[in-house]
């Protein structure tokens, strides 16, 4: 059974100004998708909808089979979530948040909740408010996952925290996909985080989606040439070309994201373009990220 | 003077200003209030002024935004601790002076509309012995306040901080109230008093002043372990918990629910009619019907502050709106049955039908060519029944009230609203000279349709009425009853017919509390849904927390339009009150109207409530706080 599935998803806040202009895709079950994208892409629209906490104003949204709107109940008890911005209630103990959640899930999980609490060595009798930004997302993290959800949403999971404590957060998300082959959606701007946890990206930009790959793909696939703007070549026909993606300009060369390994990117460009030239190399994701997203903005 | 309109005191004053002349202008509509009802002079007692204007200082001092010093910005900069404590200290004292400026005006305001209004006596203000011993009080209080840990960038808002200020406040109160025949003196001794304080507190000022310090706490994981395994995680825990974190918001986090659902059930209280068990406040009532809804409404959008912290959660909306709501309703509820009780068990509760005798100035010709206005002194007689016996004249023509001799009168009457066709009439009493036959007669007219009891007017006559030249000019003198220490014991004005008659029961007044439940939880409910209405995400919170405001002016105007209305004569609040009680009396007169009364109404605030849930449901829930607390504006967690 797919676990998440948007269909043609528009969002907008303000009129004439669309924050998802038709996002299509599907998630599988045991996939661990990475969604990527600047600020305003789209993200955490994308994630909310996914969550029945806001409805799509075109298109559909159905996370394990149901409508998230309609069913909000059934959805949520499936669900993990921390989102990107601290909403646990700061005046709650640790306590009394964990025997909140344990209240609301019927499949809370007592032994995994213990070993993470041990893990984390969380202070049950303190306010959140009196946490550590660190400590607090450990507590946000527990309670998204202790009851063994079948999906766990994360929206910017580990924004502020140290690389330590996002090492951390990360291990723990791998060790509960490893344990119990729980489904993620997450979102992030670490792309060392992306590339250590996702199987997959989804490339979000201008509200639409830009890149919806396999990790392995990616780093096999795509490339990047960086070229000498002259008569024969300008951004208008690097754009024109099938396979790009993007094309950046910059003060002395274009850089161009290509969906082909390099030796083909090579070969198109000679015969297309004839330009015998251009550099090209295997891509990171950060510098595709750069590339597409930084580049168009 | 280093920017002092940056200072928090200043920055956030036009509010301040608007909620504390709101606040006077309700005080000062209180004690005029009971003025009136006591005697035609309005004019307060000095005393209570002083009170109502320290109110105001008092409540800014509280609840404003006085505990900042300065910017943690301004602690970066080259100035001195002391120029930065100099500029708080005189932002607090300035804006406490605006503040009292501004309800000064509410009070002139006042005094102009009663002298405009003509029917009742001007009220002066005497500004000499009010301004200088308020304004030294409000030196010596910022004084104090500013005393406490001197080298605090904010003031810790602790248990000792809140006993110094409220403890200061209403020292200085009771000093002002103490010297008020004295205001030099008062303002005197504030003054020096406020010098001394800050005097020394400057000494004691630090170089710089450093920021709260947090300690870090060391907790081990147990509670958390035991919290996972061992708590049951039952419902009632989960719903204890969503009351916590719906009603922990701003402006007095832990305290809000119990303020909030304080003032609920205060305005229960009041509408069930409780403090009528010691003063008559009937018209009070029906005034503070909006005022009822305004509280409610008021505690809802504050509690909304928390919603986005259980968007994620499983919780369904009506679970949510349930616990947002019905905590409200059963303070209210709780309220109103503590003043039904209150009112119904009441000692000496006043007859439903009485007599007055009662000499009165009357003008003789109000409309005389040259303004002079000549009164006389007249016996005024009539009957007096409870409003929900009046009646309601659709034609705008006076009933005439007849007895079988053939003596007729036109009834006392008044209109609902000036100019409108709509009289309220008391069907036994006219405004005409009559003679002792025809008040004997509306009389026992009155007591057998209010009580079913038959007495003849002869045998009323003979035993209440004292009669002179074919008048009633007094009622009997024996009437008055010697108590156990020989002193006359006349426990109320009138007839003691209940005394007399203890066989007259006072009927039921109709589903009552059915009505009035409906007219204060229905428009809640309504207000509530409007309000839900427009948590879209394409909303900004700026444009929901207007919405807010937008509601909530909504009862408001409602109240304030029947008090002004009322002063300038437009409107009887008597009338409007006694139209409402002929309804509600009408609506029980038999125990199947009762019911069906009780089941519209029921099922009237149950689809409003109803509404509220629907649109609640399809609400989007903004993903930060909404501060909607007028209080803590601008102040977000």
């Amino acid at each position: 059974m797919t676990i998440v599935d948007f269909q043609d998803v528009h969002r907008a806040y303000t009129r004439d100004a669309d924050v998802l202009a038709g996002v299509t895709f599907s998630i599988e079950p045991r996939q661990v998708v990475g969604l990527l994208g600047k600020n305003g892409a789209g993200k955490t629209t994308l994630l909310r909808i996914a969550m029945g906490m806001i409805e799509p104003q075109q298109g559909s949204v159905e996370v394990f089979g149901v409508d998230p709107r309609h069913e909000p109940m059934q959805v949520k008890r499936q669900i993990g979530y921390v989102s990107e911005e601290q909403i646990l209630p700061p005046y709650l103990r640790v306590d009394q948040i964990i025997a909140l959640h344990k209240g609301l899930f019927p499949t809370w999980d007592d032994d995994l909740a213990r070993s993470m609490i041990e893990r984390f060595a969380t202070p049950g009798r303190q306010k959140i408010k009196t946490l550590s930004k660190g400590q607090a997302r450990q507590v946000a993290l527990l309670c998204a996952v202790a009851h063994r959800p079948g999906l766990l949403i994360l929206d910017e999971p580990a924004g502020g925290l140290d690389p330590a404590a996002r090492r951390e957060f990360l291990e723990t998300s791998i060790q509960l996909l490893n344990e119990s082959g729980t489904t993620i959606l997450f979102s992030s701007h670490y792309m060392t985080d992306v590339e250590r946890l996702a199987d997959r990206i989804v490339m979000l930009h201008e509200g639409r989606i830009l890149i919806d790959t396999e990790l392995d793909d990616l780093r096999e696939n795509y490339s990047l040439a960086l070229v000498q703007p002259d008569g024969r070549v300008s951004r208008e026909r690097l754009l024109a070309l099938d396979a790009c993606l993007g094309v950046r300009e910059r003060s002395d060369s274009l850089h161009a994201v290509f969906e082909l390994e390099p030796a083909r990117v090579e070969e198109v460009l000679h015969r297309e373009l004839g330009v015998g030239n251009a550099r090209c190399t295997r891509i990171a994701l950060e510098e595709m990220f750069i590339e597409l997203a930084g580049g168009q903005g | 003077m280093i920017r002092i309109w940056h200072d928090d005191a200043m920055r956030w004053l036009p509010l301040w200003l608007t909620i504390t002349m709101l606040n006077t202008s309700v005080l000062l509509g209180i004690v005029l209030w009971r003025r009136a009802t006591g005697s035609e002079n309005l004019q307060p007692p000095t005393g209570w002024l002083l009170i109502i204007l320290w109110s105001a200082i008092a409540f800014y001092i509280v609840f404003g935004h006085v505990r900042t010093r300065c910017q943690r910005l301004e602690m970066t900069l080259p100035i001195s601790s002391t120029a930065l404590w100099r500029r708080h200290f005189g932002a607090v004292f300035l804006a406490g002076a605006t503040v009292l400026g501004g309800s000064l005006g509410v009070l002139a305001l006042h005094a102009g509309m009663m002298s405009k209004a003509g029917r009742l006596r001007f009220v002066t203000i005497p500004y000499f012995s009010l301004v200088g011993p308020l304004l030294a009080g409000l030196l010596l209080a910022a004084a104090l306040v500013n005393s406490v840990e001197p080298g605090l960038q904010k003031l810790r808002g602790r248990g000792s901080y809140w006993a110094l200020v409220l403890g200061s406040l209403a020292g200085i109160a009771l000093l002002l109230l103490l010297l008020e025949p004295w205001p030099w003196a008062s303002t005197g001794i504030c003054l020096a008093l406020a010098i001394v304080v800050s005097h020394q507190t400057q000494r004691a000022l630090p170089a710089a002043f450093r920021l709260v310090p947090t300690a870090a706490s060391t907790d081990s994981a147990d509670r958390a372990v035991a919290a996972s395994t061992d708590q049951a995680g039952n419902r009632w825990q989960v719903y204890r918990t969503l009351f916590n974190i719906l009603h922990t918001a701003p402006p007095w986090k832990q305290f809000t629910p119990w303020l909030v659902h304080g003032f609920g059930a205060l305005m229960g209280f009041v509408l069930a009619g409780g403090i009528d068990r010691w003063k008559e406040a009937a018209d009070m009532r029906f005034l503070y019907l909006p005022f009822g809804c305004y509280m409610l409404f008021a505690g809802t959008g504050i509690l909304t502050y928390n919603l986005f912290r259980l968007d994620s959660l499983p919780v369904s909306r009506r679970t949510i709106l349930t616990v947002l709501l019905l905590p409200g309703l059963i303070a209210y509820s709780a309220g109103y049955a503590a003043g039904w009780w209150a009112r119904t068990t009441a000692p000496n509760p006043s007859p439903l039908v009485d007599f007055h005798v009662r000499e009165a100035h009357v003008e003789i010709d109000p409309h005389a060519e040259d303004g002079t206005k000549t009164t006389e002194v007249r016996t005024m007689v009539w009957v007096e029944v409870d409003s929900s016996f009046m009646g309601i004249q659709w034609t705008g023509v006076p009933p005439m009230l007849t007895s079988p001799w053939g003596e007729t009168h036109e009834a006392w009457h008044e209109e609902v609203l000036r100019g409108s066709s709509t009289l309220y009439f008391n069907p036994y009493n006219t405004t005409e000279d009559t003679s002792p036959e025809f008040e004997a007669l509306m009389l026992s007219r009155a007591i057998e349709d209010v009580y079913g009891r038959t007495i003849s007017p002869e045998v009323l006559q003979e035993r209440y009425f004292v009669v002179e030249n074919n008048r009633v000019v007094a009622l009997k003198p024996e009437l008055r009853r010697i108590g156990p220490d020989s002193r006359v014991v006349r426990p109320r004005e009138g007839l003691p017919l209940l005394e007399d008659y203890p066989e007259l029961q006072a009927p039921p007044k109709g589903p009552e509390t059915a009505v009035y439940l409906l007219l204060v939880l229905g428009p809640w409910f309504l207000l509530t849904a409007f309000f839900l209405h427009f948590f879209k995400a394409t909303r900004s919170n700026r444009f929901i927390r207007g919405v807010y405001w937008a509601g909530l002016a909504i009862p408001m105007l409602g109240m304030l339009s029947n008090v002004l209305l009322s002063v300038f004569g437009l409107f009887s609040p008597a009338a409007g009150r006694g139209s409402l009680e002929i309804m509600i009396r009408s609506l029980g007169t038999s125990p199947s109207s009762w019911a069906a009364t009780w089941l519209a109404c029921l099922a009237a605030i149950g689809a409003s409530y109803f509404l509220a849930l629907r649109r609640f449901e399809r609400a989007e829930i903004p993903t930060s706080a909404i501060n909607c607390s007028l209080v803590d504006w601008g102040q977000e967690d």
